[in-house]
C-alpha cells in the first residue's frame, strides 16, 4: 500500500508537488487521489479513530473525508494551509460532525455523559508509520504543556468542544479556558516553530 | 462549526487562538495539522483503500470532473466545436470543390472562346488580305489604259464548249491577268496564255487551274504586240516559243478602257 513513514513535505518543492496533486484531484485525475491516500491515510485514520473511538465509523470517516477532498479539490488553496494540514481538518470536521450526531442520539436516549479523552487513546498499536523526528518533536511539545492546558487542547481538538463548552466540562471559567487555550497554543507555536513553518513554506 | 461551512476550519483557529493576526492563524493551522503527528498512525486495509478510491471513482463518473464549475461542459463543448469545425470545412470543401469545378469549366469555355476568336481573327485577317488583294487587283484592272480581251471556245469544234474567260493587260505594269470560267483542268499538258501579233506569238505564261483557281495572272518584261489577239492553248511543255497545241481559248475583240 505504500505508506510512506515521512509523509509530511519537508521541502517548499514537497509541498508544491503536494500541491499538484490536488490540481490533478480537481481536474479528475484518480490517481492522485491514491498517491495522497497512500501517503495521509494511516495518519488520518488515527485520528478519526482517536476522535470516534470506533474502527469502522473511523473508516467510513475516512472515505468521507477523502471524498469531500475530492469535490472540494477545485478550492484548495496551498496559501491557506498545506495539503496534509488540508485533509487533517477535513478528516477532523467529518469525525467531530459523527462524534455530535452521534452524542445528540445518546442524549435523547440517556443523559448526557462525559468523555475521558484518555480513554481515546489508540488500542490498536500498529506499525509505526509516523515521521519518528516530527512526531516525537510534537509528542515532547505536548508533553511539555502543563496538564489543564493539554487537557483544553484535546477536548477541543478531539472532542470538537467550544470553549464554553469546555468551560462547562471542566468546571472551570471561561475566561480560564480562553487563557489556557491562548498559553497553549503560544507554547506549541514556538516549539513547533521549525515544522510550521516547514508547512507553510 | 461545521465541516461543512469550511474544510480549512478556520473556525477552529480563530476559537482556540487570538486568531485576528493572518499569519498566526496559518501557523496555528498548521499546529493543528501537526497534533496527530503524535498519534500511532493506522495502517488502512487494502479493501479500505479499495472502497475509497472506488467511491472516488464512482463520484468522478457521476461528475467528471467534480470539482471545477462548468468542468463537465468543457468536453462536451470542446467537442461541438471540434463537429462544428469539422462540418464548417467538409462543408467549405465541397463548397470549393464546387467552385473549383465551375471555375475550370468556365476556364475551359473561355479557352474555346479564345479559340474560337483567334480563329475568327485569322479569317477576318485572311478575307481582308484577300478582299484587299480582290480589291487591288480590281482597281488595276479597271484602271483607265486596261486593254480587255474575252476570250471564247476556238475553232468549228471546240474541245471545251463552254469554256470562256476575260484576259486584262495593264500597258503601264506589263502584267496580264486572265479570268477563266468552266476550263476543265488538262489530263495531260498545261494550259498557255499567248499574247499574238503580227509579228509572232508572245508567251505570257501558264494558266494555272490547279488549285481551282479562276484567276492567274503574270509580268512580261516588255508589252507584247497583240494585234492579233489573245489565245489559251493546251501545250505539253510549260515553256513553249511558240503555240503547237491545239487552240482552247481565242480573243481579238480588244478593248482599251478609258
Amino acid at each position: 500500500m505504500g505508506n510512506d513513514p515521512r509523509n509530511r513535505p519537508r521541502t517548499s518543492a514537497e509541498a508544491a508537488a503536494e500541491a499538484d496533486l490536488v490540481r490533478r484531484m480537481a481536474a479528475g485525475d484518480e490517481r492522485a487521489v491514491g498517491v495522497l491516500f497512500d501517503r495521509y491515510a494511516a495518519k488520518l485514520l488515527a485520528l478519526a479513530q482517536r476522535i470516534l473511538d470506533s474502527p469502522a465509523e473511523a473508516e467510513e470517516v475516512l472515505q468521507e473525508a477523502f471524498l469531500q477532498a475530492w469535490h472540494r479539490a477545485a478550492g484548495y488553496d496551498p496559501a491557506r494551509a498545506s495539503v496534509g494540514t488540508w485533509l487533517v481538518l477535513i478528516t477532523r470536521s467529518r469525525a467531530i460532525d459523527r462524534l455530535r450526531s452521534r452524542r445528540i442520539a445518546e442524549r435523547s436516549a440517556d443523559a448526557a455523559r462525559h468523555e475521558d479523552p484518555v480513554a481515546h487513546e489508540s488500542p490498536r498499536a500498529v506499525r509505526l508509520v509516523l515521521d519518528e523526528e516530527r512526531r516525537r518533536r510534537v509528542e515532547t511539545a505536548l508533553a511539555a504543556l502543563p496538564g489543564e492546558q493539554r487537557e483544553v487542547l484535546d477536548l477541543a481538538y478531539y472532542q470538537g468542544l467550544t470553549q464554553s463548552e469546555i468551560a462547562v466540562a471542566t468546571g472551570t471559567p471561561l475566561g480560564t479556558v480562553k487563557t489556557r487555550t491562548l498559553l497553549a497554543m503560544k507554547k506549541l507555536r514556538e516549539a513547533l516553530h521549525d515544522e510550521i513553518h516547514e508547512l507553510i513554506g | 462549526m461545521t465541516a461543512d461551512d469550511d474544510p480549512l476550519d478556520f473556525d477552529l483557529a480563530t476559537a482556540l487562538t487570538a486568531g485576528d493576526d493572518p499569519g498566526l492563524a496559518r501557523a496555528d493551522l498548521e499546529l493543528f495539522g501537526l497534533l496527530p503527528e503524535r498519534l500511532v498512525a493506522i495502517a488502512p486495509s487494502p479493501a479500505l483503500r479499495e472502497r475509497v478510491l472506488a467511491a472516488v471513482a464512482r463520484e468522478a463518473r457521476r461528475s467528471d470532473p467534480p470539482a471545477r464549475p462548468g468542468g463537465r461542459w468543457l468536453l462536451p463543448l470542446a467537442a461541438s466545436v471540434a463537429f462544428a469545425a469539422l462540418a464548417g470545412s467538409l462543408w467549405l470543401g465541397t463548397r470549393l470543390t464546387r467552385q473549383e469545378r465551375a471555375l475550370a469549366d468556365l476556364r475551359a469555355e473561355l479557352d474555346a472562346a479564345r479559340g474560337e476568336i483567334a480563329a475568327l481573327t485569322r479569317s477576318r485577317g485572311d478575307l481582308m488580305v484577300t478582299s484587299g488583294t480582290l480589291a487591288a487587283q480590281l482597281s488595276r484592272v479597271t484602271a483607265p489604259g486596261v486593254v480587255v480581251c474575252p476570250l471564247r471556245p476556238s475553232g468549228d469544234r471546240p474541245s471545251q464548249p463552254g469554256a470562256q474567260a476575260l484576259a486584262f493587260l495593264v500597258p503601264e505594269e506589263g502584267t496580264w491577268y486572265l479570268h477563266a470560267r468552266g476550263l476543265a483542268p488538262p489530263a495531260r499538258g498545261v494550259y498557255v496564255f499567248w499574247f499574238l501579233g503580227e509579228a509572232g506569238p508572245a508567251l505570257g505564261g501558264v494558266v494555272r487551274l490547279d488549285a481551282g483557281a479562276e484567276l492567274t495572272h503574270g509580268r512580261l518584261p516588255e508589252v507584247p504586240r497583240m494585234d492579233v489577239g489573245m489565245a489559251v492553248t493546251l501545250e505539253e511543255d510549260a515553256s513553249p516559243t511558240r503555240p503547237s497545241g491545239p487552240f482552247i481559248l481565242f480573243g481579238d475583240e480588244k478593248i482599251q478602257l478609258s
